[in-house]
């Protein structure tokens, strides 16, 4: 795998937390990973830091050995489940060019701890029933550092035209790619957007 | 001022990027949210031009069912401009294409000249009247996986409109004599066009009064039929595009006797060419960037397929500030070049029938997958011979196997360690773009092409005096 220096790194670690459960940002962390690896062939590793629990199951379907903050393979991205912050600094100290988070959901702990990353992505969904959540984070941002971005993958085309008029921020759809260890061509065009240095 | 990318127009269309700006307004790249399809969309203030005028367009596309012509979608206009809904054609104008390249091959520029022909012919031939587009130039015809589209029909008409045209538009250079003086416009007034265009393709510069050919020579049946394209007079051109096209195929054909082998017998084959290096730093990537450049200027379709973990194709894409296409591709001054991808990409199956496949060094699995025919690029400095042997005694001299002896220079280089009697050998002079072919380079990818073609056995050391070949040091392998 092609390491670039470290040095010349413009960020290397994103954070991805949600509005609430379910939108999707395990399934985002995933496809970044999946399009750093195999588009931009930069090592990378996907942290869990939430409870969820997904990535044990993630490893256990894919008939990995799996063992809480022991990392394990797929498609050349390694994913660390339930990782700690030891998994972390280790990371950290490693030779990974990037190093995703995935936080869940969002708490007053996880999203400070988000905060702490290069970048920074907040998930949402703009669908009738979950799009307070995401209202209400999106009001708070107004104060907050503007290095956050958000990303929506449910939800009507006018309301996210509404938002992004009403708050002066751009608010990206996530493409439909069912499959998140499937990179396709509108999966590249978006990543490429999203992560850009 | 909103961004692009946080524009949606008529509630559906959500707008990407600016494709291109022209005379007339500019053409947008958009998504249809609810399909997920790409767009082009070209707005055009109104200020510049009346609805009637842009509705034509739009009424003369509907028309022409061809996949070489852009489907038309939709009109709109809102208070300041209109717009035309087209299909998006990812692809390169040909004005790009020949500034990357300096100039298309005579193979390359027949190629596309008879689907330019193929094109006009379908307008000229239009079932309710015939079409006339009087705006054939480089900037309005695009190459999208090795087919010419024609896009861009503002100033197309019917024929029979074409005596009451008021105002008169045209590319200076491109444009015929009779769009200058008021004369008649009919057909042949295209028929110039492509002949300013095949011009343009042969030289990379745009026609003047009379054709000259500073760089190159030209063939001469070529060269007549662009002249007679070319002529002032209108009944003097041919009569029709499918008349040129004719004349094309004939040289074309012409052309095709000449080559032999594979690339004669089933001009439809894919072939695989692996290539790879004896050592890194050997000039593997510059080598088989330069031979499908080569084969490119044969009037091939040809692809550079990186197999090595080097990079090299994004980092020029990066420097020359390309976007890849829906195949994965980046198109570097005109040569397609596709990186090396992780498992988890999925893109659509490229249409390239000939791969010439860069493997970097000789370990990554250079033998091990199947291709057609197999190049290992050595250097022939004294300081580099051991790895070479090492090299040639590993590969284990499949049979096919050819051995290019890169940067070579005969004072350093009396004695090289040579493979098997029977492995075809080549001396490649050290040249500095891979993208820009110096004769001598020429000679050997063309001697290449020639071994892979079955014309000819034998590298160009083998066209060398007996002497040259006893400098060949004893052999170990």
């Amino acid at each position: 795998m092609r390491q670039k220096g470290i040095s010349e790194c413009a960020w290397r670690t994103l954070g991805i937390i949600g509005a609430c459960r379910g939108t999707g940002v395990t399934h985002l962390a995933v496809g970044a990973a999946n399009y750093l690896t195999s588009v931009k062939r930069q090592k990378t590793a996907v942290l869990e830091r939430n409870d969820h629990g997904d990535f044990m199951r993630m490893g256990s379907f894919c008939e990995r050995s799996i063992n809480a903050g022991v990392s394990y393979g797929i498609l050349n991205v390694d994913y660390y489940p339930q990782a700690g912050a030891g998994e972390l600094v280790s990371c950290l100290n490693g030779d990974y060019r990037y190093i995703i988070l995935d936080y869940g959901e969002i708490t007053r702990q996880r999203f400070l701890d988000c905060a702490r990353c290069d970048r920074k992505v907040i998930v949402g969904s703009l669908s009738e029933w979950q799009a307070e959540a995401f209202l209400e984070i999106v009001k708070e941002g107004q104060q907050r550092n503007k290095g956050w971005q958000y990303a929506i993958v449910f939800g009507s085309e006018e309301a996210r035209v509404e938002l992004e008029k009403c708050f002066r921020i751009p608010v990206r759809r996530v493409p439909g790619f069912v499959d998140a260890f499937a990179v396709t061509h509108a999966g590249i065009r978006f990543f490429t957007e999203l992560l850009q240095d | 001022m909103k961004s692009v990318e946080n524009t949606t127009l008529f509630g559906k269309y959500q707008l990407c990027r600016i494709l291109g700006r022209g005379r007339s307004g500019t053409v947008y790249l958009a998504k249809h949210r609810d399909l997920e399809e790409y767009r082009a969309i070209k707005q055009v203030a109104k200020a510049c031009v009346n609805y009637d005028q842009f509705r034509r367009e739009a009424l003369i596309l509907k028309d022409i069912r061809h996949p070489g012509i852009p489907v038309v979608y939709d009109l709109e206009e809102d208070e300041d401009f209109c717009y035309l809904i087209e299909e998006f054609l990812e692809g390169d104008s040909l004005y790009a294409l020949v500034s990357d390249m300096g100039h298309f091959s005579k193979a390359m520029t027949i190629r596309y000249g008879i689907q330019i022909c193929h094109l006009v012919n379908i307008l000229h031939l239009s079932k309710i009247t015939p079409i006339l587009y009087l705006d054939l130039q480089p900037e309005n015809l695009l190459i999208c996986d090795d087919t010419v589209k024609l896009v861009d029909f503002d100033h197309a008409i019917y024929l029979d409109e074409a005596k009451n045209l008021k105002k008169r538009y045209g590319t200076i250079g491109f444009a015929a004599p009779e769009q200058y003086t008021g004369a008649e416009l009919n057909e042949r007034t295209d028929i110039y066009a492509i002949g300013a265009v095949l011009y343009y393709m042969l030289t990379g510069e745009f026609p003047e009064k009379e054709p000259v050919y500073r760089r190159q020579q030209v063939d001469r049946h070529l060269a007549k039929v662009i002249q007679t394209c070319l002529r002032n007079k209108s009944n003097e051109r041919y009569e029709s595009a499918q008349q040129l096209c004719g004349e094309l195929e004939k040289i074309q054909k012409h052309y095709e006797k000449e080559k032999k082998g594979v690339f004669r017998q089933n001009p439809e084959s894919f072939l695989t060419i692996a290539v790879a290096g004896a050592f890194e730093g050997a000039g593997t990537t510059h080598i088989a960037i330069g031979f499908a450049v080569y084969l490119q200027r044969q009037g091939l379709s040809v692809l550079y397929e990186e197999r090595n973990e080097s990079g090299a194709a994004v980092q020029m894409a990066e420097y020359t500030g390309r976007n890849m296409d829906r195949y994965g591709i980046y198109r570097i001054y005109g040569l397609p070049m596709l990186p090396l991808y992780g498992a988890a990409v999925r893109l659509e199956a490229h249409p390239y029938r000939i791969v010439i496949r860069d493997y970097g060094s000789f370990q990554n699995k250079f033998l091990q997958e199947p291709a057609d025919g197999h190049l290992l690029v050595c250097g022939s400095k004294p300081w580099q011979w051991k790895l070479i042997r090492d090299a040639i005694q590993f590969s284990g001299n499949p049979p096919g196997m050819t051995v290019i002896y890169n940067q070579f220079c005969r004072r350093l280089a009396t004695k090289l360690p040579g493979p098997a009697r029977e492995t075809d050998c080549f001396l490649m002079p050290d040249y500095p773009n891979p993208f820009v072919l110096s004769g001598k380079a020429k000679r050997v990818y063309e001697e290449l092409y020639q071994i892979f073609s079955g014309k000819r056995a034998g590298g160009t050391l083998r066209f060398f005096s007996n002497k040259i070949r006893r400098s060949f040091m004893k052999k170990d392998v």
